[in-house]
């Protein structure tokens, strides 16, 4: 799954985000990782000062992803397989974190990254039945952005409420208005109880619809 | 405690009041160095290999006495981001009162980067 659907974040730059989680070495991060994981051997990995470099820190990253677990509610306990999982995650987000966005108020200078926020946004969204969370892109609100009082640093919005574009494929038997509203709700109560974002403006779009089993409504 | 530190010891103080903070997970892991190195970017990142060294920026401020921080941390789920981040600011201006009192004019940036 993409981290942050609708593709590299366009017209801002970003040129310091490796495409591919390729090693120097020309072998794959992600499937280095998977090999380690089961165990077998292998001669290249075994030899390779770039691999050897990369599990070394996926396995502190694991360390201290593990370590979060006792600071969780018992609801969300997980297994091993998620765990690795979340690490993977964890450095996904770090390859494509998007634009930085300002978080709390405009004279304060805490910010979290794109893809984060998108993420909590999309989770927000999937909690409603039937309703499915695809592409979300955040940015500055037009509205907001005549003030020039400062310049945003580089790569980062200009600190002002934000404005999110979410596109949901939705369940037959919802109204259209009504999901729509209930989408924008769900975000916006996200964004202040779980980020501290202020929100200016949620588009919704719906880009399909899901029949009774979940899966894409129309053919062709 | 010297007159004037090193940004390395610096970043030592502010990392762990960084990691003492309710809510923090850990300092950005620094992962995408080990990519960005095969295609020669990456430059002025001010990694220096240690643990978490991607996760603490700590530099002289232009034309003044005081400090430029930048904090880049993942966060632990259940937390509100902005509360977590402004406890972060706190806890570091508050160990850089007390340990290295001639940064006190430092400002602090912190970037959420993740949520684990």
């Amino acid at each position: 799954m993409a981290m942050n659907e609708g593709g590299a974040p366009g017209g801002t730059s970003f040129e310091d985000v490796p495409e591919d989680e390729i090693l120097p070495c020309g072998r794959e991060l992600a499937q280095v990782w998977e090999q380690a994981e089961t165990g077998e051997p292998d001669p290249h990995t075994a030899g390779c000062p770039h691999c050897a470099d990369a599990l070394r820190a996926l396995r502190s990253l694991e360390d201290a992803v593990a370590r979060t677990r006792d600071d969780e509610p018992q609801e969300h306990t997980w297994d091993t397989t998620a765990l690795a999982g979340r690490v993977m995650d964890v450095v996904r987000l770090e390859l494509r974190p998007g634009r930085t966005l300002p978080l709390g108020e405009a004279d304060e200078d805490a910010w979290i990254v794109e893809a984060a926020a998108a993420r909590t946004f999309r989770a927000a969204v999937d909690s409603l039945p039937g309703v499915r969370a695809g592409s979300c892109r955040i940015e500055a609100d037009p509205q907001d952005t005549v003030r020039p009082a400062a310049a945003p640093p580089p790569g980062r919005l200009p600190r002002g409420p934000a404005r999110i574009r979410v596109e949901v494929q939705v369940g037959l038997s919802w109204n259209l208005q009504l999901v729509a509203d209930e989408v924008r709700a769900r975000i916006v109560a996200a964004a202040d109880r779980e980020l501290g974002m202020r929100v200016a403006a949620v588009d919704v779009v719906i880009a399909d619809l899901l029949d009774d089993e979940g899966t894409e409504g129309r053919q062709g | 405690m010297t007159e004037q530190q090193a940004p390395r010891a610096l970043a030592d103080v502010v990392g762990s009041a960084v990691l003492a903070t309710r809510g923090v997970a850990f300092l950005r892991p620094g992962l995408a160095e080990l990519l960005r190195s095969s295609v020669g970017l990456g430059a002025g990142r001010g990694t220096s290999g240690a643990a978490g060294a991607s996760g603490v920026r700590v530099e002289r401020g232009k034309g003044s006495q005081g400090l430029d921080i930048e904090v880049y941390v993942v966060l632990s789920r259940g937390h509100r981001a902005l509360d977590v981040t402004r406890a972060v600011r706190s806890a570091v201006v508050a160990a850089l009162e007390e340990q290295a009192p001639e940064a006190v004019s430092a400002r602090v940036r912190v970037t959420v980067t993740g949520v684990v």
